[in-house]
């Protein structure tokens, strides 16, 4: 059954770029620049399709059984995966965010992590999508409002594209030279290598040939803020995304049968995120917030046209 | 937040998460166990519970020949417990001293394809308090819908294991060793609260049904009362549309001086499960909106 409802959106537009932002799960509904959708669409009144868009927080994909350790105890999360059993996508994705200040170009976006079930943590966040000339820049930051150090993690679900152009005639670049190898309940067991697997995409691959659902990153160092992601369009139209130093993760998605109105294809999100999948349990790129500390990270997509 | 309510003396904290009853006094005697702290509230203390109360068995049910898979709220037993709300920051819709306005968004998600406007008011009355509960379909579909909370109640300091509970409720709903109801049957002596029961000797974690309000008036009346010793009383009332109630005592209460005996006695439209069985269930169409209601009054020791 298709689930419809009505339900504010907030419209931003510089002249340049335009974007539409809903509040359940602050998601990035669609954003195109010079009218080229550079998003995947989120269509009015209705769910996210495949996480399309939502802010991932306090942590990013998985968290195996639910399950993690704090000083020595076990939490206990809801499982929000129930057939995989694990806990996905933090604890944001089914709530209204409030509106904290908004322009023509720019909404902040607020919503209070209450301690909960496997999460003995008070955090007040917020997202800001702040149009540029050129594409998008996305702010989140953290406060930790509770009396105890807490674990932070965030990422976003973005599926992008360039345009009315097929998906899968995109090709795909990414500058990173690890990537993690999941289990079958979709959970990191290990770090590997790109080089020499089919899981190496620092040099430009045909969409239609990669079919992946796993993170990359670089464990090791530590990147400034820098472009690590890019789709090229036939026509030599680019798409980037660009991360901060925190976001130290990248996951790659490329879902077969992403639900249009037009019918089902591919798709590719491309999401920065930064911890890996399972870092409570991992602690893979898992920064920590004491009491009163504040953090701030953010990433962005810039497009340039074929020239 | 918190949000602090007068009315002469009467008092009230409310919290914005989960838009929880934090705290009623009527002239310095509490009627309810007070949150000490912000964590999670101990034994659910005080929460909305909607848009259903209690458990729904493996967190499944069928909709329109669908199944559907709701988050695992409760891990040990499998199921999903007390609704989509409990860890939601409400936001405030409208506040005067006496009372207070909590509006919350319920998005449609797992197992739960209906997009619901609600809010809650609480306002403070001479005596006690009034809890109003709306909603408003505001999806495409026809909704479920039920509601509940989950006060603990005292009668002041009076041991809450010294308090006598009396509940009108002819029927109760065996359950399973987790606790998912498989029959209502009449109350049997060992769970019949209409004697009047000292909470020391009572074990429950019991739905009761077939509820003969007392003292009905403007469509409510009392489902429950909590007698101290002194002759002080604490009445629960609801609407007669609320047609259920839970009672759960526990020994493990987090108290000031250390665990203590205390009971919740909360209010419910319909009984655990529902959205298997059907009980109870308010069914909204597109853009229908309902409300009811239910309150705590309390009166001083007899002297």
């Amino acid at each position: 059954m298709s689930i419809t409802f009505t339900r504010e959106r907030i419209v931003l537009d510089n002249g340049a770029a335009r974007a539409e932002v809903g509040l359940v799960a602050a998601t990035l509904c669609e954003l195109s620049v010079g009218g080229v959708r550079l998003t995947e669409t989120v269509q009015p009144d209705s769910l996210p399709p495949m996480g399309c868009g939502i802010v991932l927080a306090p942590w990013p994909n998985r968290v195996r059984d639910g399950r993690w350790m704090l000083d020595g105890e076990v939490q206990q999360l809801d499982l929000t995966e129930p057939a995989l059993g694990n806990a996905s996508h933090g604890l944001l994705r089914n709530t209204a965010y409030r509106v904290a200040e908004q322009t023509a170009d720019a909404v902040t976006l607020a919503a209070f992590i209450p301690p909960q079930h496997g999460w003995p943590f008070a955090l007040e966040t917020t997202v800001r999508y702040a149009l540029e000339s050129d594409g998008l820049t996305v702010t989140h930051r953290a406060r930790n409002v509770g009396d105890r150090r807490a674990p932070w993690a965030v990422g976003a679900h973005p599926y992008f594209r360039i345009g009315e152009t097929p998906v899968e005639l995109l090709s795909l670049r990414v500058d990173r030279p690890q990537y993690l190898e999941l289990d079958d309940r979709l959970v990191p067991v290990a770090a590997h290598e790109v080089e020499g697997t089919g899981f190496d995409l620092r040099n430009a691959r045909s969409l239609a040939e990669v079919d992946v659902n796993t993170a990359y990153g670089d464990l090791e160092a530590s990147i400034g803020r820098s472009e690590a992601a890019w789709l090229e369009s036939p026509d030599g139209s680019l798409l980037a995304v660009w991360l901060d130093e925190d976001f130290r993760f990248l996951q790659i998605y490329t879902p077969r049968a992403f639900p249009r109105p037009e019918g089902p294809g591919l798709a590719v999100a491309i999401e920065p995120m930064t911890a890996a999948p399972d870092a409570l349990n991992s602690g893979w790129g898992l920064l920590h917030l004491e009491p009163g500390q504040e953090w701030t990270g953010g990433w962005g997509v810039r497009y340039t046209p074929a020239a | 937040m918190h949000i602090p309510l007068t009315l002469g003396d009467v008092h009230a904290q409310i919290d914005t998460v989960a838009a929880a009853l934090r705290e009623l006094t009527v002239a310095g005697a509490a009627l309810t166990e007070p949150r000490v702290d912000d964590g999670l509230p101990p034994f659910c203390n005080g929460i909305v519970l909607a848009p259903w109360p209690n458990r729904v068995r493996d967190a499944r049910w069928s909709h329109d020949g669908q199944v559907q898979q709701l988050d695992i709220t409760e891990p040990a037993r499998g199921g999903a417990l007390h609704g989509l709300l409990q860890f939601t920051d409400y936001e405030v819709l409208s506040r005067s001293d006496a009372m207070v306005t909590l509006g919350a968004f319920i998005a449609p998600q797992h197992g739960w394809p209906f997009a619901l406007e609600t809010d809650v008011t609480y306002a403070l009355e001479p005596d006690g308090i009034r809890v109003t509960h709306a909603v408003r379909n505001v999806g495409a579909e026809r909704a479920p819908y039920a509601v509940g909370t989950h006060p603990f109640l005292r009668v002041g300091v009076t041991p809450v294991e010294q308090l006598t509970l009396t509940a009108p409720a002819a029927s109760y709903f065996e359950v399973d060793e987790r606790l998912n109801p498989v029959a209502e049957a009449p109350v049997t002596a060992d769970v019949d609260l209409r004697p009047g029961r000292v909470v020391g000797e009572l074990r429950l974690d019991t739905a009761y049904g077939s509820l003969a309000h007392a003292n009905p008036a403007d469509g409510h009346g009392d489902s429950a009362w909590l007698d101290a010793p002194d002759g002080a009383r604490t009445t629960l009332w609801q609407d007669l549309a609320w047609g259920y109630l839970q009672v759960f005592t526990t020994r493990e209460f987090p108290g000031p001086d250390g665990p203590a005996t205390a009971v919740a006695v909360e209010p419910m439209t319909a009984p655990p499960d529902a959205l298997n069985s059907g009980q109870g269930l308010i069914w909204l169409d597109p853009d229908a909106a309902w409300q009811g209601s239910w309150g705590l009054r309390y009166r001083g020791a007899v002297s």
